[in-house]
């Protein structure tokens, strides 16, 4: 479903993400960790084709997103890092928009389903804005499945959200699974063992790690945390 | 695109500040227009007094109307969900030009009871009336399209619209005798030509008197154009 070739990108003299390559395939969620400036939100905005790689290629369904952009952003559903979203407009109204500019078939019910996948049912109509920081992180996670993408980029999905939205929300991203491509990006180390199959650990915008949930364990023996403070110290 | 320019619209008609602007812009035309421009002591009726008053209007109120379009987007992050949005970004960056454009159209169109006040009280050509909104439409087209492209450079609002005054009024006054005067005396006389020939007044001139100038209806037609490419290549660059 994606696979991504050697990209690198370069802010001036910082270099955020060096020769980084990955496949995710349909069925896969892959949690993406890494320290804060490690280049994995970089790494999302190339993927989604809000930035430009200096080098590499991004496929999509084996489509370059550079040369077919319009399709490669159609088989994307993603949440950006700290869910920016209108706050003027109601999850409702705000989820319309999105099908209508999507063009998405059979909208109400697609709009109905996510609705009821996160729980938004209460504050549909009532301003984002004068909602809570979990509600608001919902809405965004349901922009971003409204269009029913095949592959999809979350940032931190689960952050602000309390202990049960988090397993909801879990247990959402396990059932979109069979049909999708997943990436998340997390800080919580067991959410990875919990909902991913695959991991990708970055450091400096280079790879220092990739395999499974239990290959990472087992690779030192020890908890997560002090696995992943090893890779990246 | 269609459910890009509705969206913009709604982002503009779902707080009041839509209609505090609109209601701002009319009784500034409108008061500019009685009290300073001498409406029923000039005992002529027609409306070249409100509209000779609109551009200095529009300095104004339009960097106020256009400053947030894409600030804001910046400001909020929600530029990033736009951009990743499987349209052509040209289609994005002309869907927030032709949004605020129509916004500010449902403002003049709104200063009509001037205009059935000068039908009451005498008998005005009202098809030089009809051309002359028509011209203020198309000049308002060219001051949203700079407007549209400093709101595009900074995520601070301020700055856009200080910016976009300092670059309208520049375009505004330029073929004023006074802007002219000063720069001949430092510039050759055909780079004074040049900078009088991008002058809004000047060209506005044309179409207060009701007919439009096939030079300054392509005029005001590029002008959008050259800004609004310039908004679509600032995009691109950021790729």
């Amino acid at each position: 479903m994606l696979i991504v070739e050697e990209i690198s990108k370069k802010f001036g003299d910082f270099q955020a993400i060096r020769n980084l390559s990955f496949e995710v395939k349909v069925g896969d969620v892959m949690g993406f960790l890494g320290p804060n400036g490690a280049g994995k939100t970089t790494s999302m905005r190339v993927i989604t084709g809000y930035l430009k790689a200096d080098g590499g290629r991004v496929l999509i369904d084996n489509k370059d997103i550079d040369e077919n952009p319009i399709y490669s952003k159609s088989q994307i559903g993603y949440l950006p890092e700290g869910v920016p979203l209108y706050l003027d407009f109601s999850p409702a109204l705000y989820l319309d928009y999105v099908c209508s500019v999507r063009e998405v078939k059979n909208a109400k019910i697609q709009i109905q389903k996510v609705i009821r996948d996160l729980q938004l049912d209460d504050v549909k109509d009532v301003p984002i804005e004068t909602l809570s920081k979990g509600f608001k992180r919902r809405v965004g996670i349901a922009q971003s499945l409204v269009h029913n993408p095949k592959l999809l980029i979350l940032d931190e999905p689960t952050d602000g959200l309390d202990p049960l939205q988090k397993f909801e929300v879990r247990k959402l991203i396990k059932k979109l699974s069979k049909t999708k491509a997943i990436i998340i990006s997390t800080h919580i180390l067991d959410e990875v063992p919990e909902v991913c199959n695959k991991c990708l650990i970055i450091d400096q915008g280079e790879k220092k790690f990739e395999g499974t949930p239990t290959m990472l364990k087992r690779k030192i023996g020890k908890s997560l945390d002090e696995k992943f403070r090893k890779i990246i110290s | 695109m269609l459910a890009l320019i509705k969206r913009e619209l709604k982002l503009f008609f779902i707080t009041p500040v839509a209609y505090i602007f609109t209601a701002i812009f009319i009784m500034t035309s409108m008061s500019l227009t009685f009290y300073f421009g001498s409406f029923f002591s000039s005992g002529v009726a027609d409306l070249t007094t409100f509209f000779s008053f609109i551009p200095w209007v529009f300095i104004f109120f339009i960097p106020a109307v256009t400053m947030k379009s894409w600030s804001e987007e910046k400001r909020l992050g929600t530029i990033e969900l736009l951009m990743t949005l499987p349209v052509a970004l040209w289609k994005v960056v002309l869907s927030k030009f032709i949004a605020t454009w129509l916004f500010v159209i449902f403002s003049i169109i709104l200063t009509f009871p001037i205009w059935i006040t000068v039908n009451y009280l005498g008998d005005p050509d009202n098809l030089i009336i009809l051309g002359q909104y028509l011209g203020v439409i198309i000049m308002a087209g060219s001051y949203i399209s700079l407007g549209v492209f400093f709101s595009s450079l900074t995520n601070n609002q301020i700055i856009s619209f200080i910016l976009s005054i300092v670059v309208s009024f520049v375009f505004t006054i330029s073929g004023f005798p006074l802007m002219i005067n000063f720069i001949s005396q430092v510039f050759p006389l055909e780079l004074v030509e040049l900078v009088s020939s991008f002058s809004f007044l000047t060209h506005f001139s044309s179409i207060q008197t009701g007919f439009f100038s096939f030079k300054g209806l392509m005029f005001f037609l590029s002008f959008m154009a050259l800004w609004n490419y310039l908004t679509l290549i600032k995009f691109m660059n950021k790729e």
